[in-house]
């Protein structure tokens, strides 16, 4: 008797996870995307804003010295230390944009998996397997170019 | 289980709220809040003035509020080096032609920017009446205080044309522990509530026999 040979495709190498799963892994990389987006935000906004809480900080500096709260060494104590504070508001945005940046990949590569899963799952209909597939394929495109190229931003106007 | 929660959430909340009070009101040490009344003859005599030791470590300064409200009064403030005090302070030496460290005071003049209402001196005198408000950390370099540790004495001395008392008010505070006490006390009530929400999440899904995903 002649011997069939079923050559694996990519598919059935892909990981395999079952609806549930899959649908949870889809989930939960969508809200760390989302929360780590949310950070990215936050630390956006606290870094374009740096200038104008300096102005106010420096404003309440110098009523309080005028209503004589402190001297003038306290006066310039506190100079320095808005201008410090200035700066790792505007600094801060370095450190948190990378980590968004990883937070945000990691939770991609959670829908991704998730999407790929529902693609290779023949218990699920052909056409949402086909869509699966093509967002997977987005997710893919994202997560590279996010990663590759650092001069991809959104910016909210 | 839930109860135990509850209350330390609420402690690391309240050290939450409680670390920039606190922080605030340890900013500043209280050594000295009072009126003095000392004798004219402080004046020809070092002995009879008023003399408070205080100790500056490295990067701490005081602050005195000086101030008099009595006619006929004129009293003067110094701030010696404990070593000159000790070498100065005997009977019978008048504390005038000492040469006190170098201190910056402040004029809160609304409006005009702080830089020009202050200029450093050895002393504060007041006639009448008055008030100044003094800034020390051991030395000055123009408006600006030189951090110099050490043993100091604030002496106060006057005369009364009217009188052989000499009336003052005195506030000397020091820099406190403030800002770390108060970072301290944050840095526990977010830690503690980071430490809650991840200990109580981990316990809840091995109760309920869930995993994350």
């Amino acid at each position: 008797m002649e011997k069939k040979q079923v050559k694996a495709s990519l598919f059935d190498k892909l990981p395999l996870l079952d609806k549930n799963r899959a649908a949870k892994f889809i989930i939960y990389g969508i809200i760390i995307a989302m929360l780590f987006g949310l950070m990215l935000m936050i630390s956006r906004s606290i870094d374009v804003n740096a200038g104008q809480w300096e102005a106010l900080a420096n404003q309440e500096n110098e009523l309080n010295y005028w209503n004589g709260l402190y001297g003038y060494n306290d006066f310039i104590e506190r100079q320095e230390e808005i201008d410090r504070i200035t700066f790792w508001m505007a600094y801060q945005d370095v450190i948190f944009m990378n980590i968004a940046r990883v937070g945000v990949n990691v939770g991609l590569v959670f829908v991704l998996i998730g999407f790929l899963s529902f693609a290779v799952n023949d218990k699920i209909d052909e056409n949402t397997r086909k869509i699966s597939l093509i967002i997977a394929g987005l997710v893919l495109f994202i997560i590279m170019f996010t990663t590759l190229f650092s001069s991809i931003s959104v910016s909210v106007g | 289980m839930e109860k135990k929660i509850k209350i330390l959430v609420l402690i690391s909340i309240i050290l939450i709220i409680l670390g920039p009070v606190l922080g605030l009101l340890l900013n500043k040490v209280i050594l000295v809040d009072q009126s003095f009344v000392i004798s004219d003859t402080s004046n020809s005599d070092i002995q009879n003035a008023t003399a408070i030791e205080v100790s500056l470590s490295k990067g701490q300064k005081i602050v005195i509020e000086f101030s008099v409200s009595t006619e006929n009064v004129s009293a003067t403030l110094k701030i010696l080096g404990k070593g000159t005090y000790d070498e100065e302070d005997v009977p019978s030496n008048p504390p005038g032609p000492i040469t006190g460290k170098n201190l910056i005071y402040s004029q809160f003049a609304f409006g005009q920017t702080p830089a020009s209402q202050t200029a450093s001196a050895t002393s504060r005198s007041i006639t009448n009446e008055g008030y100044w408000y003094i800034e020390f950390a051991g030395d000055v370099t123009g408006d600006y205080l030189i951090s110099v540790p050490g043993d100091y004495v604030v002496i106060v001395y006057g005369s009364n044309t009217g009188g052989t008392n000499v009336y003052f008010d005195l506030i000397v505070k020091i820099d406190g522990p403030g800002e770390i006490v108060g970072m301290l006390l944050t840095l526990v009530g977010i830690g503690m509530l980071v430490a809650i929400l991840v200990i109580g999440t981990m316990g809840y899904l091995k109760k309920t026999g869930r995993g994350l995903l």
